[in-house]
């Protein structure tokens, strides 16, 4: 049997995000895992199958155990794997891909020269100018990791049809950063509305240490016949205990975080806030029966690590005093009268096509959508799929010289596609 | 169209299946007796991959690849410029960005592309087919109309063809026979529809030839030479030496091993001209360019595996298909053939050509020297051109000492240049 081995030294959120490339590689053989220690027992629960390596990816140079990296490797340069999908654009990784062939390796190698650096395969190199223009973009990262393989699992039968499970409303107080995140007088609001409609049992709160204040800044918003309802497993939970605690949820409220990401993979049904850096298209929730709220913005989605200019106007929809009646009318399935709509803010719930998952809009002004589409068209024929829907109407050609020379400009046709560069 | 010569321009691609085509256009052409100026891509290749193996980041070899391709424009141009062609003929992939075509538009040079790929999997057509003034392919609908939508009227159907003299059949020896020769035989890149419907076929008299075959386990007896690249003179002797060449078309998909897509694959003509024997797969455009009777096919793997064995014991069946198909290739499926409807179809939407100035200047002349100089056009190989002009340029381009003809045209080329300032 053939051995491929997946190195995902990401996060949390990513290792779950992997799914579609390790599900579709156990289709081809035996598969390992090389992932943050951290994830280590996660990524047991998660892959069962799989061989789980754990290496210090997140640690200081202080905490590297050199004899535990050199067994590491040494094991896994025994297993001679036909594969290796490297995830990450990322220096420690490539490092560590030097043990290998690296005609063996797929997305990402390392460059063999004295000035050093990471060699992109031309998928990669596409998502790299996907990222240039956000706005236009609909690949979800599952699907840009699950097309590494030439034929991956279809999208679709990843992660369970979300369906409420009786057991209470969870809501995740905050993602890392605080700026993708609800403020906490909305996101009481949205709990309130949601948890009055919904008849849950209960509202479990969850979050890391750093969000315990926030929490309780949260509860004291909240009407107090509620509290009594309120579970606060905020800094309580470790990866395994969260995975349980997900277990049989009625629905999900978050911001784009890992514990959405392990919702979606449990077929728990999740309300997904995207603001700021945060784009629904390409890390919304995985799988049928969710529901995203995009904040739409012509300065979004924007990059976290810049300061905003324009006073975190993707606020402004959840600021509106329409928002409880507006989310009353999506969570009771009235918003395709469309008489709600607000303005900067998009619903759209996951569909699929035949490159993976693609929003679909139930709510909202969604400007962008043939641009999406022909660079969706791109994308596709990038996988090598063939289908596509010439139906629709055609932009002006100035406007697809300009998509075409985004896209695909003159060095991904006149020289090979398929090089590592 | 009436029969005159031609200063036509052909601009190679750097690299991959198009290039071989366009090699055989040029020899057609030249057959035809145009006179060809061909612009030598893959020569430049070369030093882009020699470019490749300095010492250099990815991030600096990024900007070197866009000064390289900067430069091959500007060398193209300027050669375009100094040959001022009648017409210009680009094969797929040929480095003719937007800006080029543009200028030569302006300058009013007629071009065409010959675009022998796939249309959904290289999409950058979508930004280049309004910009020349024919372009031809191998595919019809919906193709054509989504050239039509953006702008390009002029499309021209072109099936690929048969290069007679390079694809011939040929006497092999012992040894030849014995290196080459199998009952089955496959010749081509390991896609993932091929290994699949090859698998069953791992214990016969099997040989596959052609790259990308690497991690292929079960087919590793029957992979030769490593898998490494075969030449086309190589390749005439596999397909000569081989009972049943296997035509399957590639996929990436493996859901359905036998694709039935639209066009047929430049095998398919090869096959038949050398007069070997081919098992084809079904394909939506075969049946206009050959009958039944002239080509064997199949529509499932399953129909495959039953034909292998029909026609390993029916010698006289497979005798009477070559003998038609090789027929049928010469009578309509040479590249001379398409070259012939290429320039008929732009005379028809382009208006009649207008040669450059063809000043007979044998008429010049009286014998003897008259009948030196026609055997030194000959030896040129100029074709039908008896162009002053023309002649001059070959003899400039000759290596080696020039006769007292020769010497003395250069003489006068000298002279009437002196006297013309």
């Amino acid at each position: 049997m053939e051995k491929f081995l997946v190195i995902q030294a990401a996060r949390f959120g990513d290792l779950i995000q992997a799914k579609r490339l390790i599900l579709s590689i156990k289709q081809m053989g035996e598969v390992s895992l090389l992932i943050d220690k951290s994830l280590y027992d996660i990524a047991k629960i998660i892959y069962p199958f799989a061989h789980v390596y754990g290496m210090d990816f997140h640690g200081s140079p202080q905490s590297i155990n050199l004899k535990q990296f050199n067994e590491t490797f040494s094991c896994l340069k025994s297993q001679n794997f036909s594969r290796i999908y490297n995830c990450n654009y990322s220096r420690l990784t490539s490092a560590v891909c030097r043990i290998f062939d690296n005609d063996k390796l797929i997305g990402y190698r390392p460059a063999h020269c004295s000035q050093d650096g990471i060699l992109r395969s031309g998928w990669a190199r596409l998502a790299f100018r996907l990222a240039s223009k956000r706005r236009w973009t609909s690949l979800n990262l599952v699907d840009f990791w699950g097309w590494f393989v030439d034929q991956p699992l279809p999208g679709n039968t990843l992660n369970p049809v979300a369906s409420a499970g009786g057991e209470g409303l969870g809501v995740v107080v905050s993602g890392r950063e605080e700026r993708r995140s609800l403020p906490s007088d909305v996101l009481a609001q949205v709990t309130s509305v949601i948890f009055n409609l919904s008849g849950c049992k209960y509202i479990k709160l969850f979050g890391s240490n750093s969000e315990i204040s926030k929490a309780r800044k949260i509860i004291h918003l909240l009407p107090t016949k509620y509290h009594d309802k309120i579970i606060n497993l905020v800094g309580k939970t470790t990866l395994l205990t969260l995975e349980e605690e997900l277990t049989s949820l009625d629905l999900l409220i978050t911001p784009d975080t890992g514990i959405m990401h392990l919702a979606a993979h449990k077929g728990v049904p999740v309300f997904a806030f995207f603001l700021s850096s945060a784009c629904g298209h390409e890390t919304g929730p995985y799988g049928l029966g969710h529901t995203v709220f995009q904040a739409s913005y012509p300065c979004g989605p924007c990059l976290e690590s810049s300061k905003c200019h324009n006073n975190l106007q993707c606020l402004t929809p959840f600021k509106n005093q329409l928002l409880p009646k507006y989310l009353a009318n999506i969570y009771t399935g009235k918003e395709s009268t469309r008489q709600c709509s607000m303005e900067g803010l998009q619903c759209w719930t996951p569909g699929f096509d035949d490159l993976g998952q693609k929003l679909v809009l139930l709510n909202g002004n969604d400007p962008e959508s043939a641009d999406r589409d022909s660079v969706r068209d791109i994308i596709k024929s990038f996988a090598g799929i063939y289908e596509q829907n010439f139906q629709k109407p055609v932009l002006a050609h100035k406007k697809i010289v300009e998509l075409i020379e985004k896209f695909i400009p003159n060095n991904e046709w006149m020289l090979p596609s398929k090089r590592y560069a | 169209m009436d029969k005159q010569s031609l200063r036509i321009f052909v601009v190679l691609p750097m690299y991959g299946g198009s290039l071989p085509i366009g090699r055989y256009c040029i020899k057609a052409l030249e057959e035809m007796g145009h006179r060809v100026c061909v612009f030598e891509a893959p020569v430049l290749y070369n030093a882009y991959a020699a470019l490749k193996k300095l010492e250099l980041s990815p991030s600096q070899m990024a900007q070197i690849e866009e000064g390289f391709l900067q430069l091959v424009t500007q060398a193209l141009l300027m050669q375009i410029t100094s040959f001022n062609p009648d017409f210009l003929l680009a094969l797929a992939q040929a480095p003719m960005g937007v800006h080029i075509l543009q200028k030569l538009k302006q300058a009013k040079i007629k071009t065409a592309m010959w675009f022998v790929e796939d249309f959904r999997l290289f999409q950058y057509w979508k930004a280049l087919a309004p910009l020349y003034d024919i372009f031809a392919v191998i595919q019809k609908e919906p193709f054509i109309t989504e050239l039509n939508k953006i702008g390009q009227n002029n499309v021209l159907y072109l099936p690929l063809a048969a290069q007679p003299g390079i694809h011939e059949k040929i006497n092999l020896s012992e040894k030849d026979t014995m290196e080459y020769g199998s009952e089955i035989g496959f010749l081509g890149a390991g896609y993932p529809n091929r290994r699949l419907a090859f698998r069953p076929l791992a214990n016969k008299d099997f040989k596959i030839w052609g790259s990308d075959w690497d991690n292929e386990e079960i087919l590793k007896n029957n992979i030769q030479r490593n898998g490494e690249r075969i030449s086309e003179q190589e390749s005439v002797r596999i397909y000569n030496a081989t009972k049943i060449n296997i035509n399957l078309h590639s996929s990436i998909h493996t859901d359905k091993l036998v694709s039935g897509g639209d066009f047929v694959n430049p095998r398919t003509f090869e096959l038949a001209a050398i007069g070997a024997f081919q098992l084809v797969d079904e394909r939506q455009l075969l049946g206009e360019l050959f009958e039944k009777d002239e080509v064997a096919t199949f529509n499932s793997i399953h129909d495959l595996y039953s034909k292998i064995d029909y026609f390993l014991h029916h010698e006289d069946e497979r005798q009477k298909y070559i003998a038609k198909s090789r027929k049928r290739i010469l009578q309509d499926h040479t590249y001379q053939k398409r070259m012939e409807k290429l320039l008929e179809f732009s005379e028809e939407r382009l208006g009649k050509f207008a040669p450059s100035m063809q000043d007979d200047f044998l008429d010049k002349f009286d014998m003897p020297i008259k009948e030196d100089i026609k055997i030194l056009i000959d030896k040129l190989y100029i074709g039908n051109s008896n162009a002053f002009e023309d002649v001059i340029e070959r003899l400039r381009k000759f290596n080696g000492k020039l006769n007292e003809v020769e010497m003395a045209l250069l003489f006068l080329d000298e002279f009437r240049k002196q006297y013309e300032r």
